[in-house]
């Protein structure tokens, strides 16, 4: 056999082998991978004064600023009182969380049932809240969370 | 040498077309958002939250298998202060139809801790991501963020 013929054999024979190691990977399943990436951001709001939280029926918490039309909460001008409007709430637990200026905890979550909070109020628009143990209750607290939940009843 | 021609050109169109044939890309469409947090009180994100939830496009050739795989952050962290998430069992949904429905996937509440595996539709695949934040009472305010990985890859199948 000539140099050239063989040189020109081998070379055929090469890439026919080539070819199909591309053929057989291809079908066989070399996966091609492809990847992204997001970002997961949230923004913690530190309270200031006091802060209303309703929690739905489902568990789902918002926070006061996204019930600026289901709900408005103010403080009363009696210290230990709270006005809560909503057209929406029938009826409420109400409980408190405590901090002092260095965001130290002062009481654990106290939840005051159905029961113990103090509900009067013209129709559904207003509803007036009173801690039934009003003395657990530091007003010079400098961070107040007020959660207020809405009862199946 | 006819034959040797006819042989590299059968190489190059095959090298051209491979990765052609398996090219795919993943587009992030919106990241996962909480929005203002309060501490103490545990946010929750749902994967239908249009423009809260995370959403991933996915591209590709229809028809094709693929396995999604996510690797999911436990925390978001600003200078050293880490807030807790959880992503639960059924925070994922998938929609490979041609008008792909936030509200109503055709593939709902899937478990992102584990590799879903399913074929590209038409207009390729949407992925959507819900998730939870859990601040403590006296998380420290601020910016948190944390990066969620996908990964797709074709099965082959």
């Amino acid at each position: 056999m000539r140099p050239k013929i063989l040189i020109e054999r081998l070379v055929l024979g090469g890439l026919v082998f080539a070819c199909l190691n591309i053929s057989l990977g291809l079908a066989a399943c070399p996966p091609v991978s492809a990847t992204g990436a997001l970002h997961v951001v949230a923004h913690v709001i530190a309270p200031t004064g006091i802060t209303a939280v309703m929690e739905e029926n489902d568990g789902t918490r918002r926070s006061c600023a996204e019930l600026i039309l289901p709900a408005d909460i103010q403080q009363a001008p009696t210290k230990n009182y709270y006005l809560i409007r909503s057209a929406t709430i029938d009826d409420i637990v109400v409980s408190f969380t405590q901090t002092d200026d260095n965001q130290t905890l002062l009481s654990p979550d106290r939840v005051f049932t159905c029961d113990d909070a103090i509900i009067t109020g013209p129709g559904d628009e207003t509803l007036l809240i009173k801690c039934a143990d009003i003395d657990s209750f530091p007003v010079d607290a400098k961070s107040v969370t007020l959660t207020i939940i809405r009862c199946d009843n | 040498m006819k034959h040797l021609w006819c042989i590299i050109f059968l190489f190059i169109v095959l090298i051209c077309t491979a990765d052609s044939i398996l090219a795919q890309n993943v587009t992030v469409v919106n990241n996962l958002q909480f929005g203002n947090i309060l501490p103490g009180i545990p946010k929750t994100i749902d994967k239908a939250n249009a423009g809260s939830a995370a959403e991933f496009y996915v591209s590709g050739v229809a028809g094709s298998e693929i396995s999604v795989e996510f690797t999911l952050p436990t925390y978001m962290n600003d200078a050293g202060s880490n807030m807790q998430m959880v992503f639960g069992e059924t925070d994922c949904s998938i929609d490979t139809t041609a008008s792909p429905d936030q509200s109503n996937p055709i593939f709902d509440d899937l478990d992102p801790w584990h590799p879903l595996v399913y074929r590209l539709g038409s207009n390729g695949m949407t992925i959507w991501l819900g998730g939870m934040a859990i601040p403590k009472l006296l998380q420290t305010p601020g910016d948190y963020s944390s990066v969620i990985v996908i990964t797709v890859t074709y099965t082959g199948n």
